[in-house]
């Protein structure tokens, strides 16, 4: 049952990457119809530009110092902001000249930016995926602090609570959080995890670092998980109130509903396009910048793909061109994704068929997805 | 040195009578039947996987290695026939966009099978025993092979401009014109709607044997979504439905990234400044072609979205007096 808590867990944090990805597949469907291949590349982008920000503009590297709050949440901004740009850059020069073109060849069109994305990053960037910078060190909570004179050594009686030591190192330009795990749950705290624990103890009072020791209880979060379900909960607020509660987000909703009718009340439809499309990449930005950091820990030009199709799939089984059901969509998927992977004996190497499976049986049991409306078919 | 000009064109004209094949069968079912399929790939993969298991599981011996040669294009089409049919019932309910979708989905759920089954190779790929190649591992006769792949896509052309002049093609093309239309005049949609797919990916899968016989190895990352994206590509800039359209985009599309890779000269530009890995970044001009590709496709799609012959009759011009 704890584990399975776990795994509940784990798979939300999955499923809030797949969500910022999701929000923008379906905003744009919603509005002028297009299945925007290209917004997995955004992604890519995104990473790339939180990549390159924490490098250069933070001094971060992948073996380096804690970065502070601050520069994590500026290096999203700008990745959300830039990836937002360029999408706008896309809409601009290709996707608008097409709007009256159908949908297949707008389709076609999502699809060659997609290439060109992926194969400029590919000769810009390199081929190979590159460790992400270090952010900071995942630590579990809840915790609590024990004294390390209270581990009694008894190799008979299995511990019933994770024990690890979390140190900072101090480095040149800051401190590094560590974590030493000494003891699992299930295992026995014996002679060698205490001698193990007392060693690091000592070695840590010699550098000159902070060393505390902690016990965990069997169900934990990490604060990437933590820190990634945040975000999206932000963001999700925000997309809310800027939805319901703007005149943009009423001019917004006013073209997904009807496109022509919107166009001659007076609203400004090429506006309203454009906005969508920077706000769709800025989600996916922060996306890439919270998955490639956070998630994969790496970086690379088709890091979009797979991720992509995924949070396409997601977007169709929460219905397509509602963002709720995007939303939603994608926590299922990254939820059942996870309970696939860890539940079945291997699960994890048939998830991705697991997810197009899901995707086809949505299709065929109820085309408009969990929240969308049923498409009527006028004659 | 006229040894490897054999081999590089060789090679470049059996492709190219493999992606016409793959094109024209795409075509009967994007095109002519206005099922927008984005998953032929899958279908070309389950060609070439299941004739190349064919010649890898028969025992080897003399004579056997000809007649596993000759069933495996009969396996392979007949497995690629069985999928598409599997694919297309389900998705009869599906149109458009959703359509494309879920034929991505059946090719990847396909990718990801083969990709845990060990006895196809997994990601490593599948080496399949050639009767044709020599001891070292070469082609002896080219034309061989240039001559079963043109043949193929000489066959199918023919098999579909009569599918498509006959009663039943006028239906097929009915349902793309107009789907319920076609059903209150008595088409049967269902049923050709079937068919439609699973000859399509029948078609498919014979090119897929050929592919596997005449490469001798087949990995998953031939079969990989942009594939499913060239041939969609090729498809709709030939104009869908048009057979000759099909041809020319197939074979321009086929062999302007292979001429950019012969022609552009080696010279490395700068492509990047990139502090982190080490100041400036070169890359080799001739690696840019997939980039100058992707430029080129975007702007194809741009000027000529209604496909690059669409609306240009070819006739011979008539001279009058």
């Amino acid at each position: 049952m704890l584990n399975f808590i776990c795994y509940l867990l784990n798979g939300l944090s999955l499923g809030c990457i797949y969500a910022l990805i999701a929000v923008g597949y379906t905003m744009v469907y919603g509005i002028i119809k297009l299945i925007n291949f290209a917004h997995g590349e955004f992604y890519m982008f995104g990473a790339f530009v939180g990549y390159y920000t924490l490098m250069l503009l933070f001094g971060g590297s992948a073996t380096g110092a804690d970065v502070s709050f601050a520069a994590l949440l500026g290096a999203i901004l700008i990745a959300g902001i830039s990836t937002g740009i360029l999408a706008v850059i896309v809409e601009r020069i290709v996707y608008r000249p097409l709007r009256k073109s159908g949908r297949i060849v707008a389709l076609l069109a999502a699809l060659g930016v997609s290439l060109l994305m992926q194969n400029g990053a590919q000769q810009t960037f390199g081929a190979k995926d590159r460790p992400y910078p270090h952010t900071f060190t995942s630590q579990r909570y809840p915790r609590m602090q024990i004294q390390p004179e209270s581990l009694v050594p008894n190799a008979r009686v299995m511990a019933e609570r994770d024990v690890s030591v979390v140190f900072t190192v101090p480095k040149e330009h800051g401190r590094l959080t560590l974590v030493d795990n000494v003891v699992q749950r299930g295992n026995a705290l014996d002679e060698f995890a205490k001698k193990r624990l007392d060693g690091i103890l000592a070695q840590a009072k010699k550098d000159g670092c902070d060393a505390t020791v902690y016990s965990y209880p069997a169900v934990t979060v990490t604060s990437y998980d933590g820190l990634i379900i945040c975000v999206l909960a932000t963001i999700t607020l925000l997309l809310y109130l800027l939805v319901q509660h703007t005149r943009f987000g009423r001019a917004m909703r006013a073209v997904s509903h009807d496109f022509d009718a919107a166009s001659l009340m007076g609203i400004d439809v090429s506006r309203v396009i454009t906005g969508t499309f920077f706000i769709g990449a800025f989600v996916a930005g922060v996306g890439g910048t919270l998955g490639g950091g956070m998630y994969y820990n790496s970086v690379g030009p088709l890091m979009g793909l797979m991720v992509g199709l995924k949070a396409f799939v997601s977007a169709v089984i929460g219905g397509i061109g509602s963002i709720p059901g995007a939303l939603a969509g994608a926590l299922l998927l990254g939820v059942s994704e996870a309970l696939v992977s860890s539940m079945i004996p291997q699960g994890s190497l048939y998830s991705d068929a697991f997810t197009f499976a899901i995707l086809i049986v949505m299709l065929l049991v109820r085309p408009s997805g969990l929240l969308g409306k049923p498409a009527s078919d006028k004659l | 040195m006229f040894d490897q000009a054999v081999a590089f064109w060789g090679h470049h004209l059996i492709m190219v009578g493999i992606w016409l094949t793959l094109t024209l069968s795409l075509n009967l079912i994007n095109g002519y039947c206005g099922l927008f399929s984005l998953g032929h790939q899958g279908f070309w993969a389950a060609g070439a996987y299941a004739a190349g298991a064919t010649v890898v599981f028969l025992p080897h011996g003399t004579g056997l290695n000809w007649l596993g040669f000759v069933l495996s294009f009969g396996v392979g089409t007949f497995v690629a026939a069985l999928f598409g049919f599997l694919v297309g019932l389900p998705c009869l309910r599906l149109k458009g966009d959703y359509l494309a979708i879920a034929t991505l989905g059946f090719s990847e759920i396909l990718r990801n099978v083969v990709q845990n089954c060990s006895p196809l190779g997994s990601s490593l790929g599948l080496s399949v025993p050639n009767v044709m190649r020599d001891a070292t591992g070469k082609i002896p006769n080219y034309f061989i092979y240039i001559a079963l792949s043109w043949g193929m896509a000489g066959l199918t052309t023919i098999l579909l401009r009569n599918l498509v002049r006959s009663s039943h093609g006028r239906a097929i093309q009915a349902i793309r014109d107009d789907e319920r239309a076609a059903e209150l005049l008595g088409v049967n949609l269902t049923s050709y709607k079937v068919l439609v797919f699973t000859s399509g990916a029948g078609v498919a899968g014979l090119a897929g044997a050929l592919f596997a016989n005449y490469n001798s190895f087949v990995t998953l990352e031939d079969f990989n979504f942009n594939a499913g994206v060239l041939m969609v590509v090729m498809v709709v800039l030939g104009g869908m439905g048009d057979l000759l359209g099909t041809f020319l985009a197939t074979i321009t599309l086929y062999f302007i990234p292979v001429l950019l890779a012969l022609w552009l000269p080696a010279t490395r530009i700068p492509v990047f400044y990139d502090p982190t890995q080490g100041g400036v970044v070169y890359s080799e001009i001739k690696n840019l072609w997939q980039v100058l590709f992707s430029v080129l496709l975007i702007v194809v799609v741009l000027v000529r979205p209604q496909g690059i012959l669409k609306g240009v009759t070819l006739k011979w011009p008539k001279f009058s007096k």
